[in-house]
């Protein structure tokens, strides 16, 4: 499949989204606005393209499900950590920034590894190292390195190695 | 005492502009430069949800696309900043 | 039905609470903590949280209108960009030689990674893009 084809599927969408009614005629309009804006920047969306999506990616579905209930959960539990950091009279803390491997080798998992950390509690990824192996995160409170590590490796990697691959 | 939803919505206007200063005063006097981008983004997000109470509270839909926008131009100039930050050119 | 609107009206009006309390606390954490990194916690998390509070607030009170469908577009929007925006501006502080604050107890980016030696005016990309600037 090119990848002309998924992007004249994606932009109706992003239309409807955007002007708020999800009617017939605002999806042809859609169409025809994504026809006319891609033409001039073909060579930067790269049309021509051939790529392989997954071909289990709808059996996947609730596992995706799954994946998101455990991000808002996190989300929650990481805000109110940090809220009460920063409303204690004294700050005290011990941030620092550690290094922590990861197994995922596609772009796809990567990227939703690196922004499922930045989004849970204490930590925010900086970095990746040059062979795509080692995030650099850094962390509120880094007095327990291998905590983290672990904490990462067993809760969030593991969900977004089955929702993404 | 009774509040009625247009009143939670008008004060929840005047505790979001309150909630802007903090974030200027970062904008203004923050030590680095990186610390000024991190508080510029803020504040684009905070204008961006004021619009869109004050859309909904106006029965407003086109206020809301301001809102949209705000939040695109926030992220789009944020990442151009911080890029050339730390490249030394943007594209 | 009376009561089912009611009840609504309750929970959005619990939603827009809850994401004004953490958004002046994202704020107020931009203002207290000590360095950059630590200010980057409060922004692209406490902050986000209380936007998709207010705006599921919104979502709450319209349903499904044109103005709850864009609602829903700026919430999903934010969450997307808002960590993206913390990766950028966290690499560029480090790069840029921001100092980590004084309680920092650990730092495994190690030196190799830390601020450039060479100078900003004569990068290695700087002798590609001047041809391109000429054709």
């Amino acid at each position: 499949m090119k990848r002309r084809t998924l992007t004249y599927m994606a932009l109706p969408v992003v239309w409807c989204l955007v002007s708020g009614q999800i009617t017939l005629g605002s999806i042809l309009l859609g169409l025809l606005f994504g026809v006319i804006v891609v033409s001039p920047f073909s060579k930067l969306y790269r049309l021509d393209e051939v790529v392989h999506p997954t071909g289990d990616w709808i059996s996947k579905i609730p596992k995706k499900i799954i994946y998101l209930y455990v991000l808002i959960k996190e989300i929650i539990k990481a805000n109110i950590a940090v809220a009460k950091i920063v409303i204690k009279p004294t700050i005290d803390i011990k941030p620092g920034i550690i290094a922590v491997p990861i197994r995922t080798k596609t772009n796809i998992g990567i990227t939703g590894i690196a922004n499922t950390i930045t989004l849970t509690p204490g930590t925010l990824t900086v970095d990746i190292s040059d062979d795509k192996t080692i995030l650099y995160v850094h962390s509120i409170d880094a007095t327990d390195p291998q905590g983290i590590r672990d904490s990462i490796r067993d809760d969030l990697e593991h969900y977004v190695l089955e929702a993404f691959e | 005492m009774i509040i009625t939803l247009e009143q939670a919505d008008f004060l929840a206007l005047v505790v979001m502009v309150v909630a802007l200063v903090p974030s200027t005063y970062r904008v203004l006097y923050g030590p680095t430069l990186p610390d000024r981008i991190a508080a510029s983004d803020a504040v684009g997000n905070v204008l961006a949800m004021i619009f869109a109470l004050y859309a909904f509270q106006g029965r407003s839909i086109f206020l809301m696309d301001v809102a949209m926008l705000l939040s695109v131009i926030s992220f789009v100039g944020t990442v151009i900043v911080a890029k050339y930050i730390d490249t030394g050119e943007v594209l | 039905m009376t009561i089912i609107a009611t009840i609504l009206d309750i929970i959005s009006i619990f939603f827009l609470v809850v994401g004004l309390i953490f958004l002046c606390l994202g704020m107020l954490g931009l203002l207290r903590l000590p360095d950059v990194y630590n200010r980057l916690h409060a922004t692209t998390k406490v902050a986000t949280l209380g936007a998709l509070g207010v705006l599921a607030s919104i979502i709450i009170q319209e349903g499904y209108t044109p103005m709850g469908v864009k609602a829903l577009t700026v919430a999903i929007f934010i969450m997307l960009t808002a960590p993206i925006s913390g990766h950028m501006i966290g690499k560029a502080a480090y790069h840029s030689g921001v100092k980590l604050c004084e309680g920092t107890c650990l730092d495994e980016y190690g030196p190799e990674h830390g601020p450039k030696s060479v100078p900003k005016s004569v990068p290695k990309n700087g002798s590609k893009s001047v041809p391109k600037r000429q054709k």
